[in-house]
């Protein structure tokens, strides 16, 4: 198969990249680009390069035939000579040239304050500001239109003169002969009366399937508003998000896969960016019956869809036992306790991983552990909102044990207005004051609600996404119309804070310096009345069921409470560059999330009792590298709350936190102001709130919680505790076999085997101080691997 | 060099009152303070350092450095980072640089000591910052100058004796191998190798030995003065005696930023903040001198900003960010040298003026660690170690 099959050039367009494959044995296909063998029919008419990339010579039609293993295959390519001379586009064709050759990197004339005196904006976001800067500045010396060859721009570019960056350009290439002529041309911005800006690109293929590791040719397509499709496949930008799996050809766009495994491409073209894949089978040998899998709901449906096309076998389901530890701990951040554990172990009905999760969902401590990750998300803190703290937290608790749907809470969130310190009314009004200005707090709104980092396009277009100077400041524009309450006049309103509507708030421009009106991230602007509060708005566009960032941010979010890492990772960003590894099941996640009203438990429900959640933890063969596709669960440190109320609840001694007495035996989780003093919930880690923090993934490891555990008295003291759980245990005189059992059981929620029980009952019958041998195991078991994790 | 201290004068303080005395300058900006003559002619230091101005042909001094921040957030970022502040990140300290690299070639004969240790406790910005918090400074908490100084967890409960940690240890191993369900991922392989450096500090006889400053002879914790910052300071030059690669001491006077003297400047710099730094960085000089440990290690000593030349009406002076000093010693720069001078006013630098982002430059280079080295951020983006400084290379030799 040949790519483009027809085609249309204009005879001084650079080229045109040819793709040509076959199809694989395996189902996937072979990259015949570089190895087919070309030739033009007529010569006259157009060059064929060995990589399949074409260049126009002069006007005509023209055959390319490409000679395969599997036979010829032709392409029709048409030369046509338009009539008017040809037009130049700076913005189109010469910006790209600096980003591709990296003249306009941070680290080069892209830095703030330029490079030895030249300027061009990071990234090329300033089209304008770098038309500027080679043709005018520094008394128009960069270039010379007399003398194109002799511009200091070429001149320095191809490393005849001096040039701190070396030669950054071959004497005789494409980019040299572009700059060239375009600077004869008289180095216009634009040589027609109607620009013609391109609009998207795209990449062919967006997803290659190849049968065996090997090379891969990518071309990309740049669509003009005109309609008009021009090749940028030697313009565009290339990188790869895994250099380990694969390569790309920063030049030509050819992509080389090193192993069986899967890899994404960024492609950047202008500010355009759009992403490819390539992959083949992990084992293409795989015999794996997918069709017995169970499939309990859309999730199992699209993962083990996707397992299958891999050929990455899933790992059997964990133990009940480990997944009841696991569920209690994603729902609860508490251990189950030991009769639960017996009762689960012994129950046989086939439901009852779907009952478990329902019960759980019921309980308080269900509540108590999600106001914590939902006040992380939100950074409910006394350190932020001071007296607003209280209300604030109070509105989180009551809507989540009303399952108030996410929708409705954003919307509040982003809406309320008033005295923020009022107990009732006042919690959602805090949202307001998050930030200190509309900048951060459209930040923040992007941020948390939609998964979007928008904070690079303050200064520069993003350079990995689609978002401009113009979409960040459009989007801070929102919240141009808080006033914060705090100026007005003292003592009229008893000093109390009250967040209202300022018609007159407005937010600037960086670069042009114009007020910018609210506009949608996407483009569209809204028009509203002056005294209207813009954040309605932006509620109502957050919360339609078809925005397409909302719902798929949220279930990324919530997925990753509960694997570790998010189907796109890290998951606050799901930018264009940073595509989901599996994007028909975040799809089809987020269209159940809409359809089921954005109802928080129902989702957590349906993620727990998926036989994806429920997959064990142990690798079989032909899933041992994979951390990426979910194929068997990965082990996540505990958290904070669920270390700290772990080793209360397996010892029987509770934590001590400031103005609780230990007989109130206060569990970490309820402790949900980072301003509550402990010990053990800061080394372990506990979201401060203060200035953001990583409310997903994994918690953060350090020497200092080992230290903790190890030699601090954190679990030497509780497991030696007078009152603790095995000072009573032991006071019953148990056998060797029981006391082994009961730790297990405390510490792992799980029964030991055999082989565990035998052979610590022989290291506690045989010791000479049995208290002490039974402290040394239930501390070596808080200590252990398995207590650590969530497995 | 094999190691670095830094000592850190939280609250910035006032250069003219203390290495940039400026006796020729009006009353209102000269302070009440006289200059006293040091043992490099011609170099002039404020009287509330007798000690120092003795050791002072054994340091260089700049008198140049410069930067526009006057916060002290913002100025302590730029000074301990050589990064301006920027709202999208925060950038790694010298400290957690210096981990980062050596943990990166460490060998396995390599010392249990954690790397990077600040005693008794970090400075804000002394961080990791955008590298992971593995790099984090290891901070000792607790008052050195106290009988019972020991370091939180690093020893272990009396009950616990060091045959049941280890046989506690080696039950856990038995435990791990029992369950050897759990895959080993990074994260579970990173989980142990902390748990191994937290047996080997808690059961090296070494690592105890270490933070263990009651063993010092008691002339020399005498030497260093019985105040919280003399006696950091000698367990920063124990630690780094005993293979610590970078000790941040945080001076903090008797508050949060005890040199930011906005109030009654003039007796607080006399009374409370010089004398124990006077006499703690001059013993430290002199005893790596006579320990022949100075040429391999680098002494820093600064703090965020300079102070105003103008005295405010509470007799205090204010932030100031265009003059301030950084004394260096050790790490084979050259002796009894003086960088860099300002105006009559100690106002601005007139003479070689340094940026945090040179200084930072220079210390790296000093420490085997090339400026332009690059680094990734989590998302993968590449950052320069240092961005815009250049190393000063009259301090290089």
């Amino acid at each position: 198969v040949i790519l483009p099959e027809r085609l249309t050039l204009r005879a001084f367009d650079p080229g045109v990249q040819f793709l040509v494959s076959s199809p694989g044995v395996h189902g996937g296909s072979i990259d015949r680009t570089n190895s087919a063998n070309y030739r033009v029919e007529p010569a006259e008419v157009a060059t064929i390069e060995p990589g399949g990339y074409l260049r126009p010579k002069e006007p005509g039609q023209a055959k390319l035939i490409a000679n395969t293993p599997e036979g010829e295959v032709i392409a029709q390519v048409t030369i046509e000579n338009p009539a008017e001379s040809r037009p130049w586009d700076f913005d189109a064709e010469i910006v790209p040239m600096f980003s591709k050759l990296g003249c306009n990197a941070g680290g080069c004339h892209g830095k703030a304050d330029g490079q030895n005196g030249f300027h061009l904006s990071l990234f090329g976001y300033d089209p304008e500001g770098d038309h500027r800067a080679i043709t005018r500045d520094a008394g128009a010396r960069r270039i010379s239109t007399a003398d194109p060859e002799l511009s200091l721009l070429i001149l320095k570019a191809t490393g005849v003169m001096p040039h701190g960056g070396g030669r950054r350009i071959v004497p005789g290439s494409d980019a040299e002969t572009m700059l060239i002529d375009w600077i004869a041309a008289g180095a216009p911005r634009s040589s027609t009366a109607k620009p013609d800006p391109v609009v998207s690109i795209t990449v062919e293929p967006p997803v290659a399937r190849l049968d065996e590791p090997g090379k891969q040719q990518f071309r990309v397509l740049a669509r003009h508003e005109s309609g008009r499709i021009a090749d940028v496949t030697r313009q565009a930008v290339y990188k790869t998000n895994d250099d380990t799996v694969a390569d790309v050809d920063g030049e030509t766009g050819l992509a080389t896969l090193k192993r069986r495994a899967e890899a994404d491409l960024v492609i950047r073209y202008q500010s355009h960016v759009v992403a490819a894949r390539i992959a083949t089978p992990f084992n293409p040998d795989l015999s794996f019956d997918f069709a017995t899998l169970p499939r309990r709901n859309v999730i199992d449906t699209e993962l083990f869809k996707r397992l299958e096309s891999l050929k990455v076998p899933p790992s059997p389901p964990a133990s009940d036992a480990a997944f009841l530890r696991r569920v209690t701990l994603d729902l609860t951040g508490q251990l189950p306790e030991t009769a639960e554990i017996r009762e689960f172990l012994a129950d046989k009905s086939p439901d009852k991983r779907e009952k478990k999760v329902d019960e759980l969902l019921t309980r308080r401590e269900f509540s108590w552990f999600w106001r914590i990750k939902f006040g992380d998300l939100l950074q409910v803190s006394q350190a932020r909102f001071q007296a607003g703290a209280g209300p604030y937290q109070y509105w989180l608790t009551e809507r989540l044990n009303q399952n108030a749907p996410w929708d409705k809470m954003v919307r509040e969130l982003l809406t309320s207005l008033g005295d923020p310190t009022i107990l009732r009314e006042g919690g959602p009004v805090n949202y307001a004051l998050d930030g200190e200005s509309p900048q951060v707090m459209g930040e923040l709104a992007a941020q948390r609600f939609l998964g979007l980092r928008i904070r690079c396009a303050q200064c520069h277009d993003h350079p990995f996404d689609l978002w401009t100077q113009d979409d960040y400041y459009g989007f801070a524009a929102f919240f141009a119309k808080i006033d914060r309450g705090n100026s007005g006049p003292p003592g009229a309103n008893m000093g109390r804070p009250r967040v209202k509507v300022n018609p007159d708030g407005k937010v600037e421009h960086l670069r042009t310096k114009q007020v910018v009106p609210p506009r949608l991230l996407g483009g569209e602007e809204v028009r509203l009345e002056k005294d209207a509060d813009p954040r309605v708005a932006l509620a109502d566009w957050i919360t339609r069921p078809d925005n397409p960032y909302f719902a798929r941010a949220t279930v990324n979010w919530l997925w990753a409470q509960f694997f570790g890492k998010g189907i796109v990772d890290p998951p606050d960003d799901l930018s264009v560059a940073n595509p989901p590894v599996h994007p028909e099941l975040l799809g089809a996640l987020a269209k159940h999330f809409v359809e089921h009203k954005y109802d928080i438990r129902d989702l957590i429900r349906t993620i727990a009792t998926s036989e994806a959640y429920g997959l064990g933890s142990k690798p079989v063969p032909g899933n041992e590298q994979d951390n990426r596709l979910f194929s068997h669960h990965l082990p996540r440190p505990l958290t904070a709350h669920q270390m700290a109320d772990a080793l209360a609840q397996a010892t029987d001694v509770p934590n001590v936190f400031p103005n609780r007495t230990s007989r109130s035996r206060t569990r970490a989780i309820e402790i949900f102001d980072p301003g509550t003093a402990s010990t053990i919930l800061d080394t372990f880690g506990r979201c401060p709130r203060t200035n953001g923090c990583s409310t997903t993934g994994n918690p953060q490891l350090t020497l200092r919680q080992a230290l903790l555990v190890i030699g601090g008295d954190v679990v030497d003291g509780k497991v030696s505790h007078l009152n603790g759980y095995l000072a009573n245990m032991l006071s019953f005189e148990p056998q060797p076999s029981e006391i082994v059992e009961n730790l297990y059981l405390r510490a792992l929620c799980r029964l030991p085997t055999a082989e565990e029980s035998s052979h610590w009952g022989q290291a506690l019958a045989s010791a000479s101080n049995p208290r002490e041998a039974a402290e040394d195991l239930f501390w070596a078991l808080l200590n252990s691997r398995e207590f650590a994790f969530n497995h | 060099v094999d190691a670095c201290i830094l000592i850190w004068l939280a609250g910035g303080p006032s250069h003219i009152d203390t290495f940039d005395p400026k006796p020729d300058a009006s009353k209102d900006v000269r302070g009440e303070f006289n200059p006293i003559p040091t043992s490099v002619p011609g170099l002039i230091l404020s009287e509330v350092f007798p000690r120092l101005a003795k050791s002072m042909h054994r340091a260089t001094l700049v008198r140049s450095l410069t930067s526009p921040e006057a916060e002290h957030d913002r100025a302590a970022h730029h000074m301990l980072t050589g990064y301006r502040p920027s709202p999208a990140l925060v950038y790694p300290s010298y400290g957690s640089v210096v981990n980062k690299v050596r943990s990166d070639v460490a060998s396995d004969g390599a010392s249990v000591l954690p790397p990077y240790v600040a005693v008794p406790d970090a400075p804000l910005f002394s961080s990791s910052g955008y590298l992971t918090p593995a790099y984090d400074p290891f901070t000792t908490g607790g008052d050195p100058n106290l009988p019972a100084f020991r370091v939180r967890d690093l020893t272990p409960p009396d009950r616990l004796t060091l045959e049941r940690l280890l046989r506690r240890r080696s039950m856990v191993d038995r435990l791990d191998d029992f369950s050897s369900d759990l895959a080993e991922t990074p994260l579970v392989t990173s989980r142990d190798q902390f748990a191994a450096q937290a047996y080997d500090l808690l059961t090296s006889g070494a690592a105890q030995t270490a933070f263990k400053i009651q063993d010092e002879p008691e002339a020399i914790r005498e030497r260093y003065g019985r105040s919280t910052l003399g006696q950091s300071i000698l367990l920063a030059r124990r630690l780094v005696e005993r293979g610590v690669a970078f000790v941040t001491v945080n001076d903090r006077g008797t508050g949060q930023l005890g040199w930011d003297t906005h109030v009654q400047n003039f007796p607080t710099i006399k009374n409370t903040l010089a004398p124990p730094l006077d006499q703690g960085v001059s013993a430290l000089v002199e005893d790596l001198t006579a320990r022949g440990m100075l040429d391999r290690t680098l002494v820093i000593m600064m703090g965020e900003f300079g102070r105003t030349p103008a005295i405010n009406p509470n007799a205090g002076r204010d932030h100031h960010g265009r003059a301030n000093c950084v004394l260096l010693a050790g790490g084979g720069l050259p002796m009894g040298m003086v960088l860099g001078k300002t105006d009559a006013k100690a106002d601005s630098p007139v003479e070689r003026p340094v940026t945090p982002a040179d200084l930072a430059a220079t210390v790296y280079t000093l420490l085997g660690i090339e400026p332009r080295s690059m680094f990734l951020t989590p998302d993968r983006q590449p950052i320069r170690l240092v961005d815009k400084g250049e190393a000063v290379r009259e301090l290089l030799g």
